[in-house]
Formats: structure tokens, sequence, C-alpha cells
């Protein structure tokens, strides 16, 4: 048996499922609905898009890693003075507005569509304390339930597939060429926004001990992120055609709910959306890990704990504060891809050009 | 962040590793014939092993001095069969009399229960039987139907060299403890040099230190001494009554802790997915093992949520249930007073309080007594309408669920911690279950036991340690690499 090392380190099998747990529980539950709101069927061809012009985010970030080699991103940025200190800042103000985003949309979620009769202070303080304390264990312990999570809850979207195949209709993707250029490409951007969370591993992967694996593992990430939009996105389209699909909240949910078994149970929705739901709050724990992780870093690591329960106390008190989901939703998502992900990607490009910047100064010195 | 501190042992293992290096490859592997180069090459292969006796023999015609394991032989049966024969030169006359030639096989036939002498002048070592077989009992809680029936005895230095016996490996290390603390009971552990990580064995030394009291009754009397968390329900070292289970677990890499006479020890460090194994699965074929392995994970999870899940899908989700099942449940429960989840509640808690009357009766009234309670109180509050009948069927499955768990201490957590999840399905149904699941999860994925995680092998994920979950052909098998 094998002691482990005692300062958090994860592997790089834990860092594909941090990638992928970072964006899953929003493809397969928020973010249909909006996209096929938005492009209709060529939301299909937005992803295809998305997930290609998002191989851009990904080669900075590992542009950036492979500067860094074994630092932390702030400890390579130091050299840059106070300049430095903007992109972990940049970084956690992203990943604060996501996480209010995905609060808001989460709370909401289970208000109108799981737990209609439970009041959402009881929804969202349970939440709140599941969060507080898997993200205080830092990113070990977030690596490891993604370890055992993340292959249990995507092995549930193919098999959703295959249950769902007496009530697919393909005519539904009919015509199969993109209609509107100008919308698939504003599509294009939405879903590469959201695809560019890859670039969250910048700060996760400087504890990976087989730093020979994070390549692959961020490459294998986009990939299934890519490919679970898709499957999540085609599923109700192909069930209800999209202007049905367009019109529901959660489409993936009501997909499930549509297919009845009369065998032992009448349906799954519930007993397949409650892992789903249960694994936001994965999400919501990698979001606040980076956050206040990088903000520690740059800062002192008292930093650490105190941006964790600021950052859960405020998303959440947010996102009770917001009205029923059909009137926001849409302005959920768009704080993000107007806001948190233009920042997100400032960082990244401003970490890139510093680190390159600082390798030359030190080699230089 | 969490931060864990730990002393440096660096330079304690850099001894230690050299040592075993030096024992395994032995500078001096046959003997010479001078008895004191002889008698150091020999504690060169065995040390550190403090149950292995280097004694003098007083009155022989030449000088030599006997080996031998403390558990296998003591003064009272040296003097009576031994000491006499050698005083007066007949060394023939010992019982079961052989030689070996080099130390690696003294060390093995010492390890085996044998009995060494030493000569000057001799450039062998002479070997023989004192005891022709070491007691064991049988096993009494962990019971097994194949696989050896032993457990350890009420003797510190027997138990030693019982697991020697059973385990049958030159690299087994024992040493006794000096805890200053407790002066009246002593400890020992072993372990497997250049397998077992050193610094676990540091660790527990750090940790037994502090064990300042003197009301240390029993082996488990020291887990909270030993607990790496301790608000954490979950035990972080395993309890084994079992020979073959504690020789297996030496022979893995893990360490073996002997306390005074209990005939009980303790392995560490101990992960869940160990503790979910039972000894017999490798005795059994590799199919039925791996499926008793998955039964009982399944029952672990009927026993954890089975009646969350219940309670969940009859108060919040009903329309999960096809109409036929739900017009028998609700059949079921018309007239019963009481909400599903009090209904449940009420007849867990009759369910535990008779376990612990059955546990506290004498053997010859405690199954009657369950059994009577059981039926009694069962068909009673049908009949009086005060339980559904589902609730009985699905409180007994559970329990026994429950029993199939192998671990005792792990069957009561599981007992204890389905009622939270109760709470849970109650108040926010499925959602509530997945929720408080995963809390439980993120519980175990911060727990580690001597700086090994709970969760592993599978979280962090070891490739090469799948064997310890899922049996897989032995040309597969892969060693785990020593550390």
């Amino acid at each position: 048996m094998k002691a482990e090392p005692l300062r958090p380190v994860i592997t790089s099998r834990q860092l594909l499922y941090l990638m992928i747990a970072t964006t899953f529980p929003t493809e397969a539950l928020l973010l249909p609905s909006p996209i096929i709101r938005s492009f209709g069927k060529d939301a299909l061809w937005a992803i295809l898009g998305g997930g290609i012009v998002a191989i851009l985010p990904l080669l900075l970030t590992l542009f950036v890693l492979r500067r860094q080699k074994a630092e932390t991103l702030t400890a390579s940025l130091q050299r840059l003075g106070m300049f430095g200190k903007v992109v972990p800042v940049l970084f956690a103000a992203a990943a604060i507005l996501a996480l209010v985003n995905i609060w808001a949309s989460f709370a909401q979620l289970l208000r109108v569509d799981l737990l209609a009769r439970t009041p959402a202070w009881v929804t969202t303080f349970t939440a709140d304390v599941a969060v507080l304390y898997g993200a205080v264990g830092g990113p070990e312990v977030v690596g490891r339930i993604g370890e055992i999570l993340v292959p249990i809850v995507v092995l549930e979207v193919p098999m959703l597939f295959l249950l769902a195949i007496p009530w697919l209709d393909p005519i539904h993707m009919l015509p199969l060429l993109p209609k509107h250029t100008l919308s698939l490409s504003l599509g294009v951007y939405e879903v590469f926004t959201f695809l560019a969370e890859i670039s969250f591993a910048i700060y996760f992967a400087s504890f990976v001990r087989d730093r020979q694996g994070i390549a692959r593992a961020l490459w294998i990430a986009l990939g299934v992120n890519t490919l679970m939009l898709l499957l999540t996105t085609a599923l109700p389209i192909l069930m209800f055609g999209c202007e049905h699909a367009g019109l529901l909240a959660v489409p993936t949910v009501t997909a499930v709910r549509a297919i009845h078994y009369g065998f032992l149970v009448e349906r799954l929705d519930a007993f397949l959306a409650a892992p789903w739901a249960a694994f936001v709050i994965v999400k919501l724990i990698i979001w606040t890990v980076f956050a206040a992780g990088i903000l520690a870093d740059a800062f002192g690591p008292r930093l650490f704990r105190w941006t964790i329960w600021a950052s859960t106390i405020v998303a959440s008190a947010v996102s009770l504060s917001l009205p029923s989901l059909g009137d926001v939703d849409a302005n959920l998502w768009a704080v993000w891809y107007e806001t948190g992900a233009p920042l997100a990607l400032i960082a990244l490009v401003v970490a890139a050009a510093g680190v390159r910047r600082g390798r030359g100064g030190t080699a230089r010195a | 962040m969490a931060a864990w501190t730990q002393p440096d042992v660096r330079l304690e293992e850099i001894i230690t590793q050299a040592r075993v290096v030096i024992g395994g490859l032995s500078i001096q592997d046959t003997f010479s014939g001078s008895l004191d180069a002889d008698v150091a090459a020999l504690r060169m292969q065995v040390e550190p092993s403090d149950d292995i006796v280097f004694r003098q023999v007083p009155g022989a015609p030449t000088a030599c001095v006997l080996v031998y394991q403390r558990g296998c032989a003591d003064d009272k049966a040296l003097g009576a069969s031994v000491l006499g024969h050698l005083r007066q030169g007949e060394t023939q006359a010992l019982p079961g009399a052989g030689t070996a030639a080099t130390c690696a096989e003294a060390a093995h036939k010492l390890f085996a229960g044998d009995v060494l002498l030493l000569q000057e002048g001799v450039a062998q070592a002479l070997t023989f039987t004192l005891s022709a077989r070491l007691p064991g009992d049988q096993p009494q809680v962990e019971r097994v139907i194949r696989g050896p029936h032993q457990a350890f005895t009420p003797d510190l230095y027997q138990n030693i060299a019982l697991l020697r016996r059973m385990a049958q490996h030159p690299l087994i290390r024992v040493e006794i403890l000096p805890l200053p603390q407790n002066h009246r009971r002593s400890f020992a552990i072993a372990y497997k040099a250049g397998e077992a990580p050193l610094s676990v064995r540091a660790d527990l030394l750090r940790r037994l230190s502090h064990v300042t009291v003197d009301n240390i009754v029993d082996v488990t009397a020291l887990k909270p001494f030993l607990a790496d968390d301790p608000y954490s329900a979950f035990v972080n070292v395993q309890l084994t009554e079992r020979l073959d289970t504690a020789a297996l677990a030496v022979l893995d890499g893990r360490f073996v802790l002997f306390a005074g006479d209990a005939a009980q020890v303790l392995l560490l460090p101990a992960t869940l997915i160990e503790m979910m194994n039972s000894p017999e699965d490798l005795y059994l074929p590799r199919y039925i093992g791996d499926m008793a392995r998955a039964l009982r994970w399944g029952s672990a999870f009927v026993a954890l949520l089975g009646e969350a899940i219940y309670i969940a899908i009859t108060t919040l989700h009903q329309e999960l249930l096809p109409t036929p099942l739900a017009f028998a449940v609700a059949r079921s429960r018309a007239g019963v007073p009481l909400p599903v989840f009090a209904e449940v509640l009420v007849m867990a808690l009759i369910i535990e309080v008779l376990r612990e009357a059955a546990i506290r009766l004498p053997n010859s009234l405690s199954q009657t007594i369950s059994i009577v309670g059981a039926l009694v109180i069962g068909q009673a509050v049908v009949q009086a309408g005060l339980i559904s009948a589902p609730v009985i069927v699905l409180v007994a499955v559970v329990a026994l669920a429950s029993f199939v768990i192998p671990q005792y201490e792990i069957a009561i957590i599981v007992r204890l911690l389905r009622f939270p999840a109760m709470l849970a399905a109650v108040i926010l149904g499925l959602y509530g279950i997945a929720l408080y699941g995963l809390v439980l999860l993120l519980h175990l994925c911060r727990l580690r036991s001597f700086g090994v995680s709970y969760l592993s092998p599978v979280a962090p994920m070891h490739t090469g340690q799948m064997q310890r979950i899922l049996r897989v052909p032995l040309h597969w098998y892969r060693k785990p690499q020593a550390t």
C-alpha cells in the first residue's frame, strides 16, 4: 500500500475529470435551453464550431502551462510585479461571476423542475453547506470526487440516448445544413466562451504530479465536453423538435420525463436528474476552489477560506433574490458570455504574455 | 487549503532502508565458523526483529548460541529438552535436528518456527524443532466457509510467531515498541521491510507515543489515538482476529499492530475498499468472489439508502411509480396514522433496539428473543394499523443487507448514517439523497488512513491495485510498486 505525498496533488486523470466536471452539469441541465431557443437546429453547428474555436484557448493554456512548468501561475508571474497580480484577480472575477450565474440557474432549476414545494432557502442552504464543505478540502478532494462521479454521470447521457430510441424522430434534424450564417457565428462565439472554461486548468494543473499527461487530459476534456454538449442538445431536438425544445426550461429533464417504462418505475427523470443536480454542486465546488485558490496564491493563503465563504454566501444570496427562471435565464447566460468569459480570456492572454516575458526576463538576467 | 504536518522521517527512513538493503543482499550469506561473525551475520539477516532471541548456552563444551522466536520456545521448554543435551555435547539427540548452510536458509527456518544453534568452529547452523504445532484459536466473529480457520491467541509472542509462520516471508520485521507511558502492556508492529511505507511507521510511533492513559485493556481501545480525523465516524484501522487476513495485509505492505495479550490485531493503513473485502473472496473461484464483492457493495447501498429512497419516492416522487404499484402502496397505507417518514423511523429504531438487546442477552436466549421479538412486533404493528406491511418488509431487507458488510465497525456506521439520509429524503426527496451522498463522498475523499487516501485505489485511482476491487486473471496481476 502506498502512502501519498502530503502536499495536495492530483493526477492528470483527475485533471481530466475536473475539466469535464467544470462544464458537464451546465451542458446536461442549463445550456441546451438557451442555445436551442436562440439558434434552433443551428445550435448543433454552433456547438461544433464552438468546439473547434475553443482549441485556441486550449493551446494558449498549454503554452502557459509549458512555460510555468512546476510553478503555480502566480509564482511564474511574480517577476512582473503588480502586473502579475492582475491575472489572478481577473480570473477570480470571472469565476465569481460564473458562480453567481450557476447558483442562480441552479436554484431556479430546483424550484421550477425538481422541488417546487420546498422553500428556496432550504435548497440553497443545503447546497451552501455541501459547497463549503467540499471547497475547504481544496483541489485534492475535488479531484477525487470528480474521479468517482464523472464517469457515472457522463455515462448517463449515452444510456439516455439508448432508452430514448423509440421516441427519437430524425425528421426534426432536417434540413441538416445551417440556415443563418450570422446567427451561427454568434452561436459559435457563445458556445466557445462556454467551452473556453478549459483555460481554468491553468490553476489546477499546477497540482498535477504527472505533468506529461496534462496536455492529453485537456485535449480529451475538450473533446468530451463538446461531444456531451452535442448529445444533450440533440436529444431534446430529436424528441420534440426545435420549436418545442426551445420553450422548455430544462429540456434534458423533460426528455427523460417523456420516456415511460412501465416496469418497476414509471419514469426515470428524478433518478437521473437528482445526481445531475447534485453534480452541479461539484461544479460549484470546483469554481469556488478555483476562485479562492488563485486569489490565495496571489495574495496569501489566509484568503483561501475567506474567499470560499464570501463567494458562496454572495452567490447564493444573489440566486435567492432573483425572480423565476422564465424571466432571467437568458440574461444569466448572457452574463457569462458578455462579461465573465471575456474577463477569463483577457486573463489568459495576459498570463500568456506575462509568462513569456517573465521567462525571457529571467533568461536575460 | 488543507494542510498536513508530519515529523521529518527522512533520516530514519534512509537508515532503515539501508539496513533492509544490507539484510536483503546479505553481505555474508554463508556461515564462517566464527561464532561472533555468524551471530552478526544472522542478526543482519533478521533484524529489526525484536521477537528473535539470541541466547548463549552456559556450560556447553564449545561456545554456542541458541536463536529462536520467543513465541515458539520459552526458557522452560528449552531447559527441559535442549539445554541438557547441549551441555553434554549431544547435539544429535535434539528433536528433528537438521542443518542450514546459509544465513538466508537459517532465517527461513527460524521464521518457520525452528530453533537454531550456532557453534564455534561449525560453519553451519544446526536447526531443530521444539514444538510441533503452534496453537491457534477458531475465529469467532469473522467466520468463513473456505480458507484457514485460524485466529490469534491471547499471547503477544505466540501471535507474532503465528503470523510469521502464516506469512512465511524472510523480510517480515517485528518491533516491540517502547511506550514509556504505558509500562504494563507490550505493543508490537510487524511489517514487510522494503514494501511497507516507513512514513507510516514513523506516523504510527508518533501517535502511539501519545497514548498516555493506563486503561488500555484491549487493542480496540487504541483506535481513538490512531485516528486521522477525530471527528469522523469512519475508522481508519482495521480490526481482525483472523491470522490469514493479517498475514495477507503484511505481505501487501501494511502494518500489523499487536497490543498486549489481545486476541485481535489492528491493520493499518485501512481503506474502505479493504474493509469491504472478506478474506473468503480470495479462496473462492474468481467470478464467485467478485460476485460476492458486488453483492456486498449493493447491500451496503441498500442498507444506507434503501429506506431513504422509499421515503423519497412515496413522499415527493409518487409519479415515478407505475400506477398498479402506486395503488398497492396506497392501499397498504390506508388507515395508517403516521407519515411514511415516521413509520420507517419507528420501525428502524425498533430493529436497532432488538439488535442491541440480542447482543446483550446470553447466547442461548438472544436468537430466540430476536426472532420472537421481530415476528411478534412486526405482526402486531401491522394488525394494529400502525405501520404498513411494505415498511416491515423494507426495514427487514435493510437490516439483512447491513449484516452483509464484513467489517463490524463499517456496518455500525452505515446503520448510523441511514438516519440522516432519511431526513434528507423527506425534506428534499431524491435530490436530497443525491446531495447527502455527495457530502458523504466528499467526507470520504477528505479522509486518510496514515497518509493513504481512504478511497484508494478508486480515488486517487491506482490501476495497478484494482485487484483489490475486481480480481483479475493471475497473469494480469501487477504487483503494486514498492515505496
